[in-house]
């Protein structure tokens, strides 16, 4: 698929400001033990949500500090989408919500999308869709989660991981600009379970025995509204699956990995990432991170990871970028990107 | 190769004793998720075999993971 006459306005991202360090922190597991996981997956430290704070608030932040620097009034934005897992409400749309807030028109197209780790390229196509066929002009694409509010604390599997932040990117129609955008999307409903909050849902109401918090199968202690994720089965479907469909667009698009300024891979864990990076021939200096310092932060690791990397530099305006998400759905995507004049904010700590 | 495929596994996990194909990987020490992951990282690298969960799962010794790695790649 393909996208024209669309362009990344700017991109901004918001953490909190409480920081979870894995050395420090996370004292029910030996100290060496926790060296070791630190070295495998890159993760030093993340952020975690208050109690009282939301993804919204986080993405609101984000928002009004990209509408702010790049001096567009919340009344000429015509469309809002907020990609989250983990929304204020089961109903409404959190969206709704930040519509009013943001003070963006009654007549903005506003929803919510269910995705998780391949939420911002899931978004980013929903928002070229609605520009290109849907007649919007400017659409802001918020993705955020708090995902440590559906972990364990004391679930090893997750807890070194997985941190929170929101991200805010603004979409526009632009007549005459010469790059396009391209995508492609791939899902397998059939691993769901590797990657899942079992209860809470509909499907498993909530109830006492779901709430109980116990040592599962897997060796984590959770229960069985927290997020269980299979190492093993997701690692695989990584090195695997992620890296043929990335393979097999490199190839239909007939990209040169050479001619490409970065790979900004959704932040899954070092280990992994620098693994596909690999396979798929990026030399290390063109993939950036953030999960060092952040951890994986689910749907906005990848705009999280532009922000923080790209902000630092400079006046270089022109970024050929491969981007690409991967995870709960399991769903996966790719897209191959031109960011020209795009406006990156540093990274807002509320 | 079976001497080169126990130096792999004995590196990848750091073990400076070296591994032996009766082993029991799972009743290692160091054996954690961590250590899986490596291990099917390594696997991955020098003989370009993906080993699933389910087999996986069946797998007890060192040996069964050789064995598994010269049946894939036959």
């Amino acid at each position: 698929m393909i996208f024209e006459n669309i362009k990344i306005a700017g991109i901004s991202a918001a953490v909190p400001r409480t920081v979870v360090n894995n050395l420090r922190d996370h004292a029910f597991v030996p100290l060496e033990e926790r060296e070791k996981t630190v070295k495998l997956t890159g993760v030093e430290e993340y952020r975690k949500a208050a109690d009282d704070q939301t993804t919204a608030d986080l993405c609101e932040a984000a928002a009004r500090a990209l509408l702010k620097g790049l001096n567009v009034d919340p009344k000429t934005v015509d469309g809002l989408i907020l990609v989250t897992m983990t929304p204020d409400y089961v109903a409404p749309s959190t969206a709704c919500v930040l519509q009013a807030k943001l003070g963006l028109p009654l007549a903005a197209v506003t929803f919510d999308v269910n995705l998780g780790c391949s939420g911002y390229v899931y978004g980013l196509y929903i928002a070229c869709s609605l520009i290109q066929g849907g007649s919007l002009k400017r659409v802001l694409l918020l993705a955020g989660d708090t995902q440590t509010k559906i972990c364990y604390e004391q679930d090893k599997n997750t807890v070194f991981l997985l941190g929170d932040a929101g991200s805010a990117t603004i979409l526009e129609s632009a007549p005459g600009s010469s790059s396009p955008i391209r995508m492609k999307f791939m899902t397998d409903g059939s691993k769901k379970d590797s990657l899942i909050v079992p209860a809470g849902g509909f499907r498993n109401p909530s109830n006492d025995k779901t709430r109980k918090i116990e040592k599962q199968p897997d060796g984590g202690t959770r229960s069985h509204e927290h997020l269980y994720l299979n190492g093993m089965e997701v690692f695989n479907f990584s090195i695997t699956d992620v890296v043929s469909t990335i393979k097999e667009f490199i190839a239909e698009e007939n990209i040169q990995v050479d001619g490409m300024d970065y790979l900004v891979l959704h932040q899954a864990n070092k280990f992994m990432t620098d693994k596909i990076a690999k396979k798929l021939g990026f030399p290390a200096d063109k993939v950036p991170y953030s999960l060092s310092k952040y951890g994986n932060t689910s749907s906005a690791s990848i705009p999280l990871t532009m922000a923080h990397c790209f902000s630092k530099l400079g006046d270089k305006k022109d970024l050929r970028c491969l981007l690409s998400g991967f995870g709960v759905g399991l769903s996966w995507g790719v897209v191959d990107i031109n960011l020209q004049s795009t406006r990156y904010l540093d990274v807002i700590e509320v | 190769m079976e001497e080169l495929f126990l130096k792999r596994f004995a590196e990848a996990l750091e073990k400076e004793v070296g591994v032996k194909m009766e082993d029991d990987f799972r009743e290692y020490e160091e054996w954690d998720s961590l250590s899986l992951l490596v291990i099917l990282s390594m696997v991955d690298d020098e003989y370009g075999v993906n080993i699933d969960a389910n087999h996986f799962a069946g797998m007890k010794t060192v040996k069964d993971i050789f064995e598994f790695i010269i049946k894939k790649s036959a």
